[in-house]
């Protein structure tokens, strides 16, 4: 590989600032967690193999995605007969609709940030033990000696409440 | 199942492909976002999501904030879950969490209050690209592109320090001259009263308290002859010494104070991090050192067989700026951010003589209502504020001196919408204007704090008449700013909206700064019905404090308040104080508990 290394820093640059459009994209199309990380990983050293054929000034969104969507559908395919793997043509409509937002997509993350700083102290700790910790519903449901399905509502009503603050920011936000 | 919009009421029930079958896209995305879906319910889901883009946007919307969540959220426990779920909370836990920025309190009891620790997502994101990194480019070709970078650079000053504040420091008290920009070389510095901020050439900031002498050996070597003085040394310095006529004092990455030239030896106490703390006539290898931690104290006496011992860890011993919230060991963090006690329950609101100009001076002021506030010690020297209104017929005047080791520094620009603009510090106020209501305030918002989850809101938690107003100096653009939003649900924001006028003065000394508004009272929805003399309102006063950057915040003072309801502000106007309309120029003194 031989780089100007002012390419690659606008390539790096590009790359880091896209990190989080990518994980969303890659979490739409997979279920399992462990996947997620996998092709997440896969995605970012493809990308960093390619980064000869990628032209500054141009869609870097577009063609990263592209390399992220076909590293989920390799992804899949090794899954074989996994029943919880999204068909193709999901996968293509789905990415699709993702690619499409675009600079929405960090808006929408500015707007959880703000969001979170609203929620009250049960229900961010519920949070941050669910994502923060990475424990499963089973975990929390048995150390706290309540039904899964508590949880799992209680886990819905604050993600719906996020939802609707975010969508009430961004309704505000002008898109650039 | 509604418009394009992911929002709204989701749960809704959606047929497929004219089938018959019932099948909920929020069920089936909840057991998605929580790992738990049958293949007959994934295949259901992957119906959906193929037959139908808006079922497709109401998924995707809560997937991004799925992959989001990690990276904003710190790590809890279930530990903490448990007490909190099975109503085992105590006074601390109690009550919902407080927004940081919206300047919550809480009126007569301490609350937990999480401090926002976001987790730069850069991290974990540079965890990924770093192992894709090493896996392409292990060759030394990526080395000598310089993309590792160099350690931090030094503060270029070309002398040893410079003198970067003082407070309350008396000429006739200096041996020496000492002025703010002085730059100073190895030697002693003293002074008799006051403080003076020192910033040595490598950021070790030294806060000396009079009467004290300190002599600046080099940039890692300090002697403190007497007095106290406190230290904060940044990551780059670690390894700083501080000696005394009995201690050496080894800094390992911290804020620490040393007390020396008492009778009593030299007391040692850690705020942040970590010392190694020595007594340096003790031979004994073993027996001189003490690692000394964060909320430890120890003394070490004169003599050949003393070694540190145990002191109470006392906070007013030194002091101190209000820590960083993101210091995680600070043991003089408070868990809510907020730093005093309220003392008032009320402000007397005067009447306005009749030429009043904004100019951030306060001569042509009636401060007879003034009242005086101050966050408790160690950090009572730093941050305090004293705060007046007056009325007249058109506008409410609001008035504050405000004790600020960083004043009007805040970097939070108007220009960018945003739901708070305070964090680089301001002045705060949650008011209301309802004469028909009075006090106390009724007005809720939608956070139930018994309760897990939400409440319905009433007609009188959307009162346009209950306002929240924040008070900044946009730093950049010199700019006195104001956001006002209504309501117990915040509705209708504005930012600098028309009508109002601001001025700021900062102090001479730097430590400080006053601020002067006039705000019309159509702004507050009283336009037509402005407060009249002999009216008692609903009124909260809040001063927010930010470090020297002026976008971090650090944290708050909350007063006029009502201890007989408990609760945050931002979620219970009952906790608000009276706010009492005086009939006359020259109303009464200033309000008490």
């Amino acid at each position: 590989m031989n780089y100007h290394p002012d390419q690659l820093e606008d390539f790096m640059r590009e790359l880091t600032r896209h990190q989080t459009r990518l994980r969303g994209l890659i979490r739409c199309l997979l279920f399992d967690a462990a996947d997620i990380e996998d092709v997440w990983q896969d995605t970012n050293v493809m990308l960093l193999r390619k980064a000869g054929e990628f032209q500054a000034g141009t869609n870097f969104w577009a063609w990263a995605s592209t390399v992220a969507r076909f590293q989920v559908l390799t992804h899949c395919k090794t899954k074989g007969r996994d029943r919880l793997v999204f068909q193709s043509g999901v996968i293509d409509l789905i990415a699709e609709d993702v690619v499409q937002l675009g600079g929405e997509i960090d808006l929408r993350r500015d707007a959880l940030q703000e969001c979170l700083q609203k929620l009250p102290s049960p229900q961010r700790r519920l949070l941050e033990i669910r994502y923060g910790a990475g424990s499963s519903l089973p975990q929390i449901a048995e150390k706290v000696n309540r039904p899964v399905g508590s949880i799992r509502q209680t886990l819905y009503r604050i993600r719906e409440a996020l939802q609707v603050c975010i969508e009430r920011r961004i309704s505000t936000e002008p898109l650039s | 199942m509604g418009d394009q919009s992911s929002s709204g009421n989701l749960n809704q029930k959606i047929d497929v492909a004219g089938e018959k079958q019932e099948v909920e896209i929020a069920e089936l995305t909840s057991r998605f976002l929580d790992g738990d879906l049958a293949s007959g319910e994934f295949d259901c889901l992957q119906q959906q999501l193929k037959r139908d883009p808006v079922a497709r946007r109401y998924f995707i919307d809560r997937m991004l904030m799925d992959a989001h969540l990690p990276d904003l959220l710190s790590t809890g426990t279930i530990g903490d879950m448990v007490d909190v779920l099975n109503g085992t909370v105590n006074d601390d836990l109690d009550g919902a969490d407080s927004c940081l920025l919206t300047g919550q309190g809480i009126s007569g009891r301490q609350e937990r209050r999480e401090i926002n620790h976001k987790r730069s997502s850069l991290f974990s994101l540079k965890n990924s690209l770093a192992f894709s990194l090493l896996v392409l480019m292990g060759c030394a070709g990526m080395w000598s592109l310089g993309w590792f970078q160099a350690g931090p650079a030094l503060v270029e000053v070309k002398s040893l320090a410079v003198v970067s504040r003082l407070r309350d420091v008396r000429p006739q008290d200096l041996k020496q001259p000492l002025a703010v920009g002085q730059k100073l070389n190895a030697g002693i510095v003293a002074l008799e009263s006051g403080t003076a901020e020192i910033l040595l050439q490598n950021n070790v900031k030294v806060l000396l308290q009079g009467p004290a002498e300190l002599e600046l050996i080099d940039p890692m070597h300090a002697y403190l002859r007497r007095g106290r003085a406190l230290f904060n040394v940044p990551s780059e310095a670690i390894g700083f010494v501080c000696e005394t006529s009995e201690a050496s004092i080894i800094d390992l990455g911290t804020e620490f104070g040393v007390h020396a030239g008492e009778a009593s030896g030299t007391a040692v106490q850690v705020y942040v991090g970590e010392v190694i703390a020595n007594a340096i006539a003790n031979e004994d290898s073993e027996l001189r050192g003490r690692r000394v931690r964060s909320g430890q104290a120890v003394k070490i006496v004169k003599g050949y067989q003393a070694v540190p011992e145990e002191l109470r860890f006392a906070p007013n011993r030194f002091v101190r700026f209000l820590p960083d919230p993101n210091d995680g060991d600070d043991p003089e963090k408070t868990e809510t951010g907020i730093y005093n006690n309220a003392r008032h329950q009320e402000l007397h609101i005067v009447r306005a003589p009749a030429e009043i100009e904004i100019d951030g001076l306060l001569n042509d002021w009636d401060l007879t209502g003034q009242f005086a506030s101050r966050c408790e010690p160690p950090f009572d020297s730093f941050y305090y504020v004293r705060g007046a209104a007056m009325y007249d017929e058109q506008y409410l005047y609001l008035s504050a001196e405000v004790g600020d080791p960083f004043p009007m520094r805040s970097k939070v620009s108007p220009h960018i919408q945003r739901s708070l603009y305070g964090h680089g510090g301001c002045l705060a106020f949650r008011i209301s204007t309802d004469r028909r209501m009075g006090w106390p305030v009724r007005g809720r918002s939608i956070n139930d704090e018994e309760e897990e989850g939400f409440r319905q809101l009433l007609p009188e938690d959307l009162n346009d008449q209950l306002a929240f107003l924040v008070l900044w100096y946009y730093e950049p653009e010199k700019l006195p700013c104001l956001h006002v939003k209504y309501g117990m649900d915040e509705h209708d924001r504005k930012v600098n909206p028309p009508g109002y006028a601001g001025a700021f003065q900062k102090r001479a000394d730097g430590l400080g700064y006053t601020a002067e508004y006039a705000i019309p009272w159509s702004l507050l929805n009283a336009g037509d019905d402005p407060p009249q003399a002999g009216d008692t309102l609903g009124l909260t006063w809040l001063v927010h404090w930010s470090g020297p950057e002026g976008q971090n915040w650090r944290g708050q003072l909350i007063d006029i308040v009502n201890p007989a309801i408990t609760g945050w502000n931002y979620n219970q106007a009952g906790t608000w104080g009276r706010a009492i309309y005086d009939p006359r120029p020259g109303g009464s003194a200033t309000g008490t508990k």
